[in-house]
């Protein structure tokens, strides 16, 4: 059998046993909220698993092993402990969400009823454009990995991807989500704690060790300031993506009230481990002076396949392609309940049945996979400079969000301007003086090189953001009612007479 | 100063500012439970 026969058949495998399970569970979706939220009714182990699977995502297994060749040791405990205090500083907000939104379906339900319909809007092109990036870099991480592992053709990786998981997410929804996430979180945790022992003890902890000593000693050092300056700005970063993701606030809103801030703490700190035994397989490149011809995001699987060989190579593929596929399942759910609450049953047709908005929302979930599908081929961009570049957007929502769902006096129009200041100056900073948006640069400054910097984008939108939330809050509050949230349905459960 | 240590400082002080803005924000938030949200059903694992 060829080594891209095998890689075929491990998909297909892995694929099949997927869709099976998915089949399984589908006949428990009986209307919206069991499609959006799995019913309501999560305990710890189903609701961290999911968590865990989501949240270890391609770039978990690919940016963590980057960031430690080229941060060393601190940027591979930037990247773990960023995350990981992403999910457990949301364990409080999960709580809260669940008290004062009990019938919520997605974040887009919060922004809607606790502020105004223009930060509402605002909020939906924001969060879309994000979630589309995300989506678009899952389906070509699938592609590149079974391109360099396997050599199968970048198209035909990512469409097999894309269409086995939408098989499974189209029919049962969050619920389908859920079961695969528990076996495909159980599939990464063994794999990532084996692969980097069989690595160590194939190249050797004291020549990986002296090696780096002699090669690039900065990358051992704890005051390198580059390694420093993402340790300490990169969880912002995350804190923002996690405050944002409409993933973790369906989580929140699937999981039992009593077992919230247990389980996104668990998740939380379970997941510090799979960064740092992921990204622990750059020292080893380091050391031994491996060669990387696909450059440093390219680290980890050119480590595997040194030392681990073909055996290596066919698990390291089953751990990345199930992280990737969970949390692309997990996004194309997640973006299709904004579509199907959101937009159709708040914008476009109020007076849907259940059944109709669940429609929709299945029909979103394919079209959101051929987009998926068509934008991923063109390989517009890099996974890093993306996920910077969002991670200013997401830090100008970190403050308005924590606000609006403790602080009853929030004001909207405060939020709103700080939001759309902190996200232009952010960017500014983030062109060293030139308004970057992705596809050109608007120039309106020369800032210092010390001035600017992606990582110093995100510190300047939060830091904007936060305070003049704050502030014309203070200044000028605007008294909210939070009964009106607790009490709200969704129309279409109000229609259904449930 | 090195630039990127006045950076790596702005980013500390940016997070336990947010860390600090969670804790006023849950011991001040208004309770918002009822009777009934005690008697939650046990459900799935």
């Amino acid at each position: 059998m060829s080594f891209q026969t095998l890689g075929i058949l491990i998909i297909l495998v892995l694929g099949a046993t997927w869709i099976f399970a998915g089949l399984k569970v589908s006949k428990k979706v009986k209307n919206a909220d069991d499609y959006l939220v799995g019913g309501r009714n999560v305990g710890v182990a189903l609701g961290s698993a999911t968590i865990l699977a989501t949240w270890v995502t391609g770039n978990t297994i690919l940016a963590a092993p980057e960031s430690g060749y080229t941060y060393g040791v601190l940027g591979v405990l930037g990247y773990a402990v960023g995350g990981g205090i992403a999910v457990i500083a949301f364990a409080p907000l999960a709580a809260r969400l669940k008290e004062i939104l009990p019938a919520g379906r997605t974040v887009g339900d919060f922004f809607r009823l606790r502020f105004d319909m223009k930060n509402y809007w605002l909020f939906l092109v924001m969060l879309l454009i994000w979630d589309l990036g995300w989506l678009l870099t899952q389906g070509m991480a699938a592609g590149i990995l079974l391109e360099s592992i396997f050599g199968i053709p970048f198209q035909v990786g990512v469409i097999a991807t894309v269409v086995i998981v939408l098989a499974y997410v189209t029919i049962g929804g969050m619920i389908s989500v859920l079961s695969t996430d528990f076996m495909q979180t159980l599939l990464i945790m063994i794999l990532v704690f084996v692969f980097p022992a069989l690595i160590y003890w194939m190249a050797g902890p004291r020549e990986v060790y002296d090696g780096m000593l002699a090669r690039m000693p900065e990358t051992l050092r704890l005051d390198n300031p580059a390694g420093l300056l993402f340790l300490c700005v990169i969880p912002l970063v995350y804190i923002g993506e996690v405050f944002m993701d409409n993933t973790f606030w369906q989580r929140a809103f699937a999981l039992r009230k009593s077992v919230m801030k247990k389980t996104f703490t668990y998740a939380g700190v379970g997941w510090i481990f799979v960064p740092i035994a992921t990204g622990t397989l750059a020292f080893v490149a380091v050391g031994t002076g491996l060669d990387l011809p696909g450059g440093p995001s390219s680290v980890a699987p050119e480590v595997v396949a040194r030392y681990a060989g073909t055996l290596g190579s066919v698990l390291f593929l089953a751990l990345l392609w199930a992280a990737l596929a969970s949390t692309m399942a997990a996004l194309l759910n997640g973006v299709a309940g904004i579509f199907m609450n959101d937009i159709y049953n708040n914008l476009i047709n109020k007076r849907a049945t259940d059944k109709q908005v669940l429609r929709s929302g299945r029909a979103a979930t394919v079209v959101l996979a051929a987009i998926t599908i068509v934008t991923a081929l063109a390989r517009p961009t890099t996974l890093l400079s993306l996920l910077i570049w969002l991670g200013i957007i997401n830090a100008a929502y970190i403050i308005p969000i924590v606000s609006g769902a403790f602080f009853k006096r929030t004001n909207p129009t405060g939020v709103f301007i700080s939001v759309i200041t902190g996200v232009l100056v952010g960017l500014t900073f983030y062109g060293g003086g030139a308004l970057d948006l992705l596809f050109f640069q608007i120039p309106l400054f020369d800032f210092p090189d010390w001035a600017s910097g992606d990582l110093q984008g995100a510190v300047v939108s939060f830091t904007i953001s936060a305070v003049g939330t704050l502030v014309s809050t203070k200044l000028f509050p605007r008294p909210y009612d939070f009964r009106r949230m607790r009490n709200w349905k969704p129309s279409s459960v109000t229609q259904a007479g449930v | 100063m090195i630039p990127e240590y006045f950076w790596a400082l702005a980013g500390v002080v940016c997070i336990v500012g947010m860390l600090v803005t969670i804790r006023v924000g849950t011991r001040n938030a208004e309770d918002l439970s009822e009777p009934g949200d005690a008697a939650e059903p046990g459900g799935e694992l």
